[in-house]
């Protein structure tokens, strides 16, 4: 019988069992930000502690940034101060920091992959949920607290409850207009916000098989929303192709050891999983979220459903999600009137996300009430997006082309929603003001969705869209 | 293990991290102050809740200082209202 990624990569970073039964894991690549790091730092002051191993630790910052003008110091003391205690503790600590007068700056999760921190075999950790992106490249990654962030900065290692793993094959072939964004929100409906706790979601077959990197690290990066902590891709050729050439990547000779030891650790054909779920890719449309959990989702073309819809313990659940969205049950999901539109995040804020809600835009004006949001995940996507000129499409649409950070996922910077307004959000969260305003409303969907519904001034389908765009 | 203390109900299920602390809290460098906006979003509408609007807002007085307030269109101190009164 043979292992799976995550038993292989468990194993060989197992330092020994701890007698509560969880492993003492060692960790390969501890990435930091400003806002689950700085009382870790200070708990290592008051203990005299070292950070153990630096050259395994890289910091940025992206969550508090402002991405309409970046001088400092920012005009919000708080995250000014935030600011400022990042660059100590990384200097203080000999940590590299990719700041923001760095080329590399960007979301943490998206300037790993970038620079080939992230590689196959890993084991990766970061005070952030969305750690689970890495995962894409056959790493097993996953988010911590702040606490655990002390304790990875002071030993390399964190106690860790073994996990269960559960492949998910995707068949079939997407069709156009439908994305990784959509696979995923169609599985958490289906499997649940809670369906993933205490497994690890092993993404395979045909569909996942021929994305490109940034549409696996889409999916996995969602994991955590249907509960898993972990999500991962097996690597093949796709993920050795991706990391050939980049900065912290092997090179030479090196490369190719590295690559056939990536291949070597992928799930091997007989290997056993704890639960097996299958999707049919063919039948998904683009998904909207209606609720206020990314579970609570419809394909475009549904109605938004009612407690009649749902088993007894959901109805309470429901009621109380449609009353906050102010949406009605039977309706159509479609033509849910928008007025704001935001591309960019960790889940979808990488080239080719801005490249799919660019040809969606290209020629055309969003709406007068709306107000749109481009914000490229890191300074190279932004770099790389303005090559192509990218950043006129969306300007001359209406959109705002903004500098990297987190931006308006979750509002720990001044981009926010005000008051009850709805947005439609290509990033990862729905919860009640997530996205700064407590009223505000979420609908999840992917950066072309986003960009149909800015577009239209309400959501619609973007399959519509890209055929009028196709046949003009 | 045990742990003893009081025990606050919570209404829902799959509470997410936002309810616990809305992100837009935890802007801080230490853990000082992070007490006072645990639960916020849902206190603030829970008070509320009683009301009938899910964003309806509550500001709980004596029924003399409603009367005053709805004098004067905004929370306004009764006692001046009653001097005056008194003195008119």
């Amino acid at each position: 019988m043979g292992s799976t990624l995550l038993g292989k990569v468990w194993d060989l970073h197992t330092v020994r069992r701890l007698p509560t039964g969880q492993t003492q894991l060692l960790i390969g690549l501890h990435l930091v930000h400003e806002v689950t790091s700085p009382q870790a730092f200070d708990m290592l002051r008051l203990r005299g502690q070292a950070v153990a191993f630096p050259d395994r630790t890289f910091a940025t910052v992206d969550h508090i940034v402002p991405t309409d003008g970046q001088a400092r110091p920012f005009a919000d003391g708080m995250a000014e101060q935030m600011m400022a205690a990042l660059e100590r503790n990384c200097r203080e600590f000999g940590v590299p920091l990719f700041g923001l007068e760095s080329d590399d700056q960007g979301i943490v999760h998206v300037i790993g992959p970038e620079l080939g921190l992230t590689q196959p075999g890993l084991t990766i950790a970061c005070g952030d949920s969305h750690t689970s992106t890495h995962g894409a490249f056959g790493a097993v990654a996953f988010g911590i607290g702040t606490s655990q962030v002390r304790d990875v900065l002071a030993s390399q290692c964190l106690a860790m409850d073994p996990l269960k793993v559960r492949r998910i094959v995707v068949g079939g072939a997407l069709e156009p207009g439908v994305y990784a964004k959509d696979v995923i929100l169609a599985i958490i409906r289906t499997l649940g916000v809670q369906g993933g706790v205490g497994f690890a979601y092993e993404y395979a077959g045909p569909v996942v098989d021929r994305m490109a990197m940034d549409e696996r690290m889409t999916l996995c990066n969602m994991s955590i929303e249907g509960g898993a902590r972990v999500g991962y891709v097996n690597p093949d050729d796709t993920t050795v192709a991706y990391l050939k050439g980049r900065r912290f990547a092997p090179a030479g000779d090196a490369f190719d050891r590295a690559a056939a030891w990536w291949r070597s650790i992928a799930s091997d054909p007989d290997a056993a999983y704890d639960d097996e779920v299958r999707v049919d890719g063919g039948g998904l449309s683009p998904m909207v979220t209606w609720g206020t959990n990314p579970g609570q989702s419809a394909a475009v073309d549904e109605r938004v459903p009612g407690p009649a819809d749902v088993a007894e313990p959901e109805r309470a659940a429901v009621v109380d999600a449609l009353a906050y969205m102010g949406l009605e049950a039977g309706r159509h999901i479609e033509g849910t009137r928008v007025d704001v539109a935001f591309i960019g995040s960790c889940t979808n804020g990488r080239l080719s996300d801005l490249q799919e809600a660019a040809r969606v835009v290209r020629g055309r004006r969003i709406a007068a009430h709306v107000r749109g949001l481009v914000v490229p995940g890191s300074k190279r996507v932004r770099d790389a997006a303005e090559r192509e000129g990218l950043h006129e499409v969306f300007k001359e649409a209406g959109f705002e082309w903004r500098q990297a950070g987190c931006s308006m996922c979750l509002a720990m910077n001044p981009d926010r929603l005000q008051g009850r307004e709805v947005c439609a959000s290509s990033s990862n969260r729905n919860f009640k003001g997530r996205q700064g305003s407590p009223t505000g409303r979420t609908l999840l969907m992917s950066p072309a969705m986003v960009a149909a519904a800015a577009v239209a001034g309400e959501v619609t389908d973007v399959r519509r869209l890209l055929r009028h765009t196709e046949g003009s | 293990m045990t742990i003893t203390g009081r025990a606050v109900a919570l209404r829902g299920e799959d509470v997410d991290t936002d309810r616990i602390m809305p992100a837009r809290f935890l802007r801080a460098v230490s853990f000082d102050g992070l007490e006072a906006h645990v639960f916020e979003d849902d206190r603030r509408a829970g008070a509320a809740a009683g009301q009938g609007s899910p964003t309806g807002r509550t500001l709980l007085m004596s029924p003399a200082m409603v009367a005053a307030a709805a004098v004067a269109g905004e929370v306004t101190d009764v006692r001046r209202l009653l001097r005056h009164t008194e003195g008119s």
